[in-house]
């Protein structure tokens, strides 16, 4: 029995509130039924079904078990090294930068960039998966985990997509693209909109998909369910002033002047300053917001500091000067400096990620320089899209397929 | 154990000391055991993850950072990965269980079926319904219902927001009627059944 009016979206706010008031029994069922007559039915039984699920004896380890747990633990951990984070953390840096030299070693042999387009089953395929385990790797340590997840799992989802066009068999490379879902995921509570995007694009190709049927397919398309929302636009700068004392001027952006200087160090500094400056264009792609901490106006000629979180393991050094003068030698890798808006105002945020020459849209605006497999180093450019103002979970709206 | 008493035990705990870890444990066990329970459906199984979930968390404690979030939400996490691992392995979805409706029909239409019998079948329809929600929902029931979590410490456990948190209970919720409406029992009647 479904009433269609507790699809309404105040419907969960009334849920929740009738359901702190029974559980903790200041009220019955029937005095919040009462309360709100239009959702009588969906309340009676949505509130009957958690009363009952307190109700159910929870299950529970005897304290034997406990025990037999605990000691089969106990006899584990002596044989543990003594956990030292200051070790661990002089091992990671070393290992940092000796997977640093190898990678720009391999990236300069061709082997790995000859690998890109390759399909599960050619003969370079292997290659590709080795190189995308040691970016994931340095991701790790760079603490950009979530960016080269989510590229590696569009990465999945295009090579599914191409592999079903010329007629291969993509069943057993699902089990890859259930990896990937999981990882974004798992590491992500508020989806961005690049997130959301790819897990859309999974829902349509395994709909569409000769493996639909198969249990791995139909668990992928349950975890996904709850995140194919709609993501509202983001209202325009002239709706937001409201809520701020601040005008926002019309284009202000964070003009691509931080030059980067990768230098790998044998004694990695502890923390890194950046300096922004914005100013104002015409062609911005990042709307204006409104900050409380600062007043832009037409012309902001104001440097910014903006100091970074310092990493556990700071493997680079970035000095942006506002010469546009890269001393980056080819095949090095590329570090990308992120500004995004951030509540109000552009508030650069620095994030340092590293990527080879293959180009992805990113979700954020990424002031970036890259290096082909020549040597050359490109003109700086800038992807913008602000992520999700809202939750999309919190929204509560389904997309039927 | 609050807050600062955990943080105190955690940082011994990473220092390498044994017996604080243990006081982790004992503190959390039953928790993470009542979470593998109802995601595997099988008690067994959910004994030995619990045992895995804790020597992997001992494992990695030195990566572990505090942010701002109790330890179980980390405990969970790690709980959680190895369920979907344990899945992707098997080849097989994550909330399928068995379930034999024609015995629970039988016996809910038999006028003279003992009072304890009936309940305790029908705590099995619903222990067996809960499995097949989607994780989320099924991490938010446990929550919310179970471990009686408020809505403030469910999202903060599942590192989502309050409103999140509402919509997906009353997906849970919702879903968990449907279930249980298919196996021939409204939620209503179901409470009076186990009262």
């Amino acid at each position: 029995m479904t009433n269609p009016t507790d699809d309404h979206p105040d419907y969960a706010d009334i849920l929740a509130t009738c359901l702190d008031m029974v559980l903790s029994k200041r009220a019955t069922i029937e005095t919040c039924v009462a309360e709100y007559p239009h959702y009588a039915d969906s309340l009676r039984q949505e509130l009957s079904i958690a009363l009952l699920i307190t109700k159910l004896k929870p299950p529970t380890l005897s304290d034997n078990k406990v025990a037999s747990i605990e000691a089969r633990l106990m006899k584990s951990l002596p044989s543990q090294k003594v956990l030292r984070p200051h070790f661990g953390m002089i091992r990671r840096n070393v290992a940092a930068i000796f997977l640093i030299i190898v990678v720009i070693f391999a990236g300069s042999a061709g082997t790995v960039a000859a690998s890109a387009d390759a399909l599960p089953g050619d003969a370079l395929y292997g290659v590709k998966r080795w190189w995308e385990s040691v970016v994931v790797f340095i991701a790790t340590i760079v603490g950009d985990t979530e960016t080269v997840l989510i590229q590696l799992a569009e990465t999945r989802l295009d090579e599914m997509t191409r592999l079903a066009e010329i007629g291969g068999d993509s069943s057993q490379n699902l089990s890859d693209l259930a990896s990937a879902i999981e990882n974004v995921l798992r590491y992500n509570s508020d989806l961005t909109s690049r997130e959301v995007n790819f897990l859309q694009a999974t829902h349509r190709f395994l709909i569409g998909s000769s493996v639909v049927d198969s249990p791995l397919a139909q668990n992928m398309l349950d975890e996904i369910a709850p995140f194919l929302t709609v993501i509202p636009e983001r209202p325009p700068a002239s709706d937001m002033s409201s809520d701020s004392p601040m005008t926002p001027t019309p284009t202000a952006t964070v003009a691509p002047s931080v030059v980067l200087s990768p230098t790998a160090t044998a004694s990695p500094i502890e923390s890194i300053t950046q300096v922004f400056t914005p100013t104002p264009s015409a062609t911005s792609r990042i709307p204006p917001t409104p900050t409380r901490t600062a007043t832009p106006t037409a012309t902001p000629t104001k440097t910014v500091l903006a100091p970074i979180v310092p990493t556990s393991t700071p493997t680079w050094t970035a000095y942006p000067t506002s010469t546009p003068a890269p001393t980056i030698t080819p095949s090095m890798p590329v570090i990308g400096i992120t500004a995004t808006a951030n509540g109000g105002g552009i508030v650069p945020v620095p994030s340092v990620t590293w990527y080879p020459w293959q180009q992805a849209t990113w979700d954020t605006c990424y002031l970036t320089r890259t290096v082909d497999p020549y040597g050359n180093i490109n003109d700086p450019y800038c992807n913008s899209t602000l992520p999700p103002p809202v939750d999309p979970e919190s929204l509560g709206v389904e997309v039927t397929p | 154990m609050n807050r600062v008493e955990e943080q105190r035990i955690l940082k011994l705990a990473q220092a390498g000391n044994s017996n604080a870890f243990a006081q982790l444990y004992r503190e959390h066990v039953q928790t993470i055991f009542r979470y593998l329970y109802y995601r595997l459906n099988d008690t067994h199984l959910a004994e030995d993850f619990t045992a895995d979930v804790f020597t992997r968390a001992f494992k990695d404690l030195s990566n572990y950072q505090d942010m701002g979030k109790p330890f179980v939400a980390w405990l969970y996490r790690i709980a959680h990965a190895r369920v979907v691992d344990y899945y992707r392995k098997m080849g097989r979805q994550g909330t399928e269980s068995e379930l034999d409706e024609s015995i629970i029909i039988t016996q809910r239409t038999d006028d003279v079926v003992d009072n304890t019998l009936l309940r305790k079948q029908m705590a099995q329809v619903l222990h067996l319904a809960i499995a097949q929600l989607i994780p989320s929902q099924q991490q938010v029931v446990m929550l919310r219902f179970i471990e009686e979590k408020s809505l403030d410490e469910t999202a903060l456990i599942m590192d989502k927001k309050v409103n999140a948190i509402k919509a997906l209970q009353h997906r849970a919720l919702k879903t968990l009627a449907q279930l249980l409406a298919k196996m021939g029992f409204a939620g209503d009647e179901f409470l009076g059944g186990l009262s």
